[in-house]
């Protein structure tokens, strides 16, 4: 999913700048919020950020269909750090990825964010929302969305690559979408079963050893460090 | 006072014998595919790559070269990220003692005051000795 550059027209990477900066402000702000909630949330966005590089990077070679592709880990970041959060996190993952890897594009941060950082986020997290709403166990509505936040990306991705060609292209736009969609989905469906594994086994072992890091499992009675305690005379 | 701490223990506690287990799991699947991949001549293209050359040659009649922004010639690429993976690990890995101690137990910090010594290098692991 991350398109290089020269491949988008100015029009519509701009576009995709511009779509990106209106998650920024959100996502600073539950970035501050939760650092005020949670002292170790800080050391902990880090470490996810870190992740996401890692596992955004990580090729994984699918003998079948003879090709690599990648999971993108913002689905199991989303539930963990916050959706907006992971948007933030995903800014930070492809400059870095378009700096030194070469993976992605300067110019095309913007059109990235939106699909590994925007669709792949927010498809995961509502799955994930809406299944714990309807009382499903944590690796089942995990494994939902790490599944389906995985896809969306890989959807979102070959959309941009069809709307790039939307003037001028040469097959109809549904069709050009599909066309792209299945340059990857072939490898990228059996890696979306491992990044369902994943997600259900990595939020599985966080939630039993440290549930107040994650809000929805947070117990009430727990008292976490907060930045007001801390501040506060007699605190730690 | 510090509680008694088996140094095997810190060596193979239960943590790292699961990110033993787990890196294995992911080379030996990596390997094997790419054994078979080789031996079928498939050639293992990124399928970002694939899809770039498609989109780009739609929108341009050629596909673009892909090198990174900054391009480090050579083996100079693999001496950075050695040492950026060197550092990160070891920052990593401090943050995660930190992060994933058992709150259940003393605080991390209270141990190392009260031990008036030490450090984090003789802190019990997570899985491994009970405080």
């Amino acid at each position: 999913m991350h398109i290089e550059d020269g491949i988008l027209q100015p029009a519509w990477w701009i576009s995709w700048y511009a779509a990106t900066a209106a998650f920024v402000a959100p996502g600073l702000r539950e970035i501050r919020k939760r650092i005020q909630e949670n002292l170790y949330y800080k050391p902990f966005l880090a470490m996810v950020g870190v992740a996401v590089f890692v596992i955004s990077s990580m090729h994984m070679p699918c003998p079948v269909t003879g090709s690599c592709s990648h999971p993108c880990g913002t689905p199991l970041a989303s539930i963990i750090v916050g959706p907006f959060a992971t948007v933030i996190i995903s800014i930070v993952v492809l400059f870095f990825q378009a700096v030194f890897l070469g993976h992605g594009g300067i110019t095309t941060i913007g059109a990235n964010t939106i699909s590994m950082g925007v669709c792949g986020t927010f498809v995961g997290y509502g799955l994930w929302k809406l299944f714990r709403y309807l009382n499903s166990p944590v690796w089942l509505a995990a494994g939902i969305a790490g599944l389906f936040g995985d896809l969306a990306t890989y959807l979102a991705s070959a959309g941009e690559l069809a709307l790039n060609l939307l003037h001028g292209g040469h097959l109809p736009f549904f069709r050009q979408w599909m066309v792209f969609f299945m340059g990857y989905g072939p490898t990228q469906f059996p890696l979306a079963i491992v990044e369902a594994i994943f997600t259900a086994g990595i939020l599985h072992v966080m939630i039993s050893r440290r549930p107040d890091l994650i809000p929805d499992f947070a117990p009430a009675h727990q008292a976490v460090p907060t930045k007001t305690a801390l501040d506060s005379p007699g605190g730690r | 006072m510090m509680p008694e701490i088996d140094d095997r223990k810190i060596f193979m506690d239960s943590f790292v014998k699961v990110c033993l287990i787990a890196f294995l799991i992911f080379e030996v699947a990596i390997f094997a595919s790419a054994t078979y991949m080789n031996i079928h001549k498939m050639v293992g293209t990124g399928t970002d790559d694939l899809v770039n050359d498609a989109g780009a040659t739609a929108t341009s009649g050629s596909a673009t070269t892909h090198h990174p922004f900054i391009n480090l010639p050579g083996d100079t690429q693999l001496g950075a990220f050695s040492i950026a993976n060197f550092f990160v690990g070891l920052m990593v890995g401090y943050t995660w003692r930190k992060i994933y101690f058992d709150t259940k137990k003393e605080d991390v910090e209270s141990q190392w005051k009260k031990s008036g010594s030490g450090g984090p290098d003789r802190l019990p692991s997570p899985g491994g000795v009970k405080a």
